[in-house]
């Protein structure tokens, strides 16, 4: 958007000058401004998100993962709208169904913790609803120890994602990661990143749930925040119904 | 010379993480030797599609929505297994995702172990067990999911069964947040959960 305000004003500033000047100078400020407006072109194709192919595509730099493009250009996802779209967006996975069950793969920690770089599971969502600022996905286990911290069933969350985003391609590395646009960061209650399914997943089966917001605005919440916090400071500004997804974890996964 | 001599800072700190994360394991292990407080349903199928008779969508012949309204819809029968030890009581509880309060059974004894089908509107009713009532955001019992069966929204529904150390003292219109409040520090494990999509695909 600031790019795209700032051709605006170069645009402005243009016609004077070639009234005054010569046609040489006029020229080369042409040559100027077609570099600034092709700079400008990319950038409401990164806006727009839905525009097909006019973005450039961002290629993962994980050289574990699958490059795909994960925001910003390109085309979308090819996410077939579910009931309730527009004003639900609709969320999905090409690694399991809806009510299925979660692949292992996605699940390292389920029988024993074994390391804080769990592989998250690849998602893509269908267009957020107008007026969309930024979307927050989050994925949490029904069943934590009611024991422990009830903040502990917060697996996965990513704040802040622009409205343009409609994918995380698998294994959405921890920390801040090219992986993830600009803005946005991600965490689990114990980690900077995907954590899945915790130590006793894999003897019950547990309920997940990946809940997709789309909100007004951004998020103003700490890098650890916990999910009580995040919660709170969403309410009151969804632009709809949130998209749900929901799996079970591990006893049947494969 | 003394062994002390070769440890390093370092080694410490290795070795206080390795009695740190032999910890994280024990608490683990006991997780697992205790069976987890699971909530079935003989004719209901976690993460299936809720049967038809059990919603307003099957058994309403109109779609016009008027508070109390009487429709043919009963609550399907529940039943739970593994409590853990120090139960006293139980609350169930039926939210959809935008957490509307579809149903609670508040009170119910610690020895009880099912709900039968088709419990009445109302209180008194034997077949509510002694003590217990139950609501829905609309009704005193059982209202039943409305969601259309044409792909019109996407409708799920959360069936959570928490066991309690004491009966909760709350009084019988309790929205849903009284009742999460009124149990918060009272759980004896574990919630149980069910998960059951509605009415897109039910039959």
């Amino acid at each position: 958007m600031m790019n795209f305000r700032r051709c605006i004003f170069r645009e402005a500033e243009f016609h004077p000058m070639m009234r005054q000047r010569g046609i040489k100078k006029a020229l080369s400020w042409l040559g100027g401004l077609a570099i600034v407006a092709a700079s400008c072109g990319v950038a409401a194709g990164q806006n727009a998100g839905s525009e097909p192919p006019a973005g450039p595509r961002i290629l993962v730099p994980n050289p574990r993962s699958d490059a795909e493009p994960v925001s910003g250009g390109g085309p979308a996802p090819d996410v077939a709208p579910g009931p309730g779209h527009p004003r639900q967006p609709t969320i999905r996975s090409t690694a399991f169904a809806d009510y299925g069950w979660l692949p292992l793969k996605y699940a390292p920690n389920a029988a024993k913790m074994v390391t804080f770089d769990a592989s998250s599971p690849p998602l893509a969502w269908t267009a957020p609803p107008q007026g969309t600022v930024s979307v927050v996905l989050t994925m949490t286990d029904l069943e934590t120890s009611s024991g422990g911290n009830p903040q502990d069933q917060l697996l996965w969350a990513v704040v802040n994602l622009p409205p343009s985003t409609r994918l995380l391609a698998e294994s959405t590395t921890r920390g801040r990661t090219a992986m993830l646009p600009a803005a946005a960061f991600q965490l689990s209650f114990l980690t900077n990143g995907y954590i899945g399914p915790m130590p006793g997943a894999n003897l019950h089966a547990h309920h997940y749930l990946f809940e997709l917001y789309t909100l007004d605005k951004l998020l103003e919440v700490p890098r650890d925040v916990t999910l009580d916090q995040l919660k709170a400071a969403m309410k009151g500004h969804q632009t709809g119904q949130r998209g749900v997804l929901v799996v079970k974890c591990c006893v049947n996964s494969r | 010379m003394g062994t002390h001599m070769f440890i390093k800072p370092g080694f410490l700190r290795l070795l206080l993480l390795a009695i740190g994360l032999s910890m994280i394991g024990a608490a683990n292990a006991q997780d697992m030797r205790t069976p987890q407080l699971t909530l079935s349903s003989p004719t209901v199928a976690d993460m299936e599609p809720l049967p038809l008779k059990y919603t307003q969508t099957g058994t309403r012949p109109s779609v016009v929505v008027s508070p109390g309204m009487t429709n043919g819809a009963v609550n399907p029968p529940i039943e739970w297994s593994n409590v853990p030890p120090g139960t006293n009581a139980f609350v169930l509880m039926l939210t959809d995702h935008v957490d509307t309060l579809m149903w609670a059974v508040v009170n119910i004894p610690g020895d009880i172990r099912s709900l039968m089908e088709g419990i009445p509107n109302g209180n008194e009713s034997s077949k509510l067990p002694a003590g217990a009532f139950h609501r829905s955001f609309r009704s005193n019992g059982w209202i039943g999911p409305a969601a259309r069966q044409s792909p019109e929204g996407r409708w799920t529904y959360y069936w959570k069964l928490y066991p309690l150390d004491k009966k909760l003292n709350v009084s019988e219109d309790a929205s849903r947040d009284e009742i999460l409040a009124a149990m918060e520090g009272h759980l004896t494990g574990n919630k149980a959960v069910m998960i059951t999509p509605c009415c897109d695909g039910s039959k």
